[in-house]
């Protein structure tokens, strides 16, 4: 590049004071190379234009900004104390709903059987220790 | 809105008009899109790092002044965090054209605008081989042609921290390549 070419990129994109701009425009008039050079960054430029970003990128940032505008009670207080009521509702009814009555009688008759085992062993016990004593 | 400043679009945001926060992303979106797809060449990374700069700034609005630098403190952003991409993948030495296995890892072709009514099929590939062409340059000369897009040489070099003639001499070298890359394709 000759020097009276170098401003060739400062010219293109319309970044010489007016003064500087005007005498490298009489210059280009004169020079093949830098007008083979102007058709190119034209061409550079216009190829170069910015595609349009992918719809759910930007989808993803307007939502995570809704997401972060909430703050943090919204954030994380109240899911925590939702999460936290849920369960401690689930545990309530768990244990004062239609399960407690199931699960007291289902206690009951497991202690009764028990019981019954324990008894009827015992009485074997009992039984067979008499019956022990009597012979000795 | 779509006559706002940017600096009135934050301001509104920070009053808390969240039109404003969106009118802001449409507004430079495919930008940044495209700027962090072209550095980092990687689908997924570019678009978790899209995101990871609009979040913040959503974040941190109320931190943020309004001077009329949003686009240099959004293209600040953005390439922080690709640099810190980079630096995690041990790749900052080595942003040319393949991974640790030698496999090429950029897309081979970097999508364009559709084809306008007018713009002859001829046209179309010429664009598309530039777009390609530019994918191969080495990252200075790529970033300096791309920033060119969406700012001045002056802001593309206050971004980069790097003077105006290393700026204007990337960008003038990444085009010499470019055009000798078509010229062997041809």
């Amino acid at each position: 590049m000759k020097n009276e070419c170098e401003n060739i990129l400062l010219y293109f994109y319309g970044e010489l004071e007016p003064q500087q701009a005007a005498a490298f425009q009489e210059h280009v008039a004169q020079c093949p190379h830098c007008r083979r050079e102007m058709a190119f960054l034209q061409q550079t430029q216009q190829a170069l234009v910015p595609p349009a970003a992918p719809q759910t990128l930007v989808e993803g940032v307007l939502a995570g900004a809704a997401a972060g505008k909430q703050g943090w009670w919204s954030r994380i207080v109240k899911p925590a104390l939702a999460a936290a009521l849920v369960l401690g509702a689930g545990v309530l009814f768990f244990f004062t709903g239609p399960y407690r009555s199931r699960y007291q009688d289902d206690g009951a008759e497991l202690m009764a059987y028990i019981s019954a085992e324990a008894d009827e062993e015992y009485n074997n016990f009992v039984a067979d220790f008499e019956a022990f004593e009597e012979k000795f | 809105m779509n006559g706002q400043s940017d600096d009135e679009l934050v301001v509104g945001f920070q009053n808390g008009d969240e039109r404003c926060f969106n009118e802001l992303v449409y507004r430079y979106k495919n930008m940044l899109y495209q700027y962090i797809m072209v550095m980092v060449r990687d689908e997924g990374a570019a678009g978790d790092i899209f995101q990871e700069v609009f979040l913040n700034f959503y974040r941190h609005i109320h931190d943020y002044q309004p001077e009329g630098k949003l686009k240099s403190y959004l293209f600040t952003a953005a390439r922080n965090r690709i640099l810190n991409y980079f630096r995690d993948k041990d790749k900052l030495v080595s942003l040319d054209d393949t991974d640790e296995e030698g496999n090429p890892y950029w897309h081979d072709e970097l999508p364009g605008q559709d084809p306008q009514p007018l713009e002859g099929l001829e046209r179309a590939e010429l664009a598309q081989q530039i777009r390609n062409a530019s994918l191969r340059l080495p990252p200075a000369q790529r970033e300096a042609i791309y920033l060119k897009q969406y700012m001045t040489f002056k802001e593309a070099s206050e971004l980069l921290n790097r003077p105006l003639g290393t700026v204007l001499a990337d960008h003038h070298r990444g085009i010499r390549k470019m055009q000798k890359m078509l010229q062997n394709e041809a």
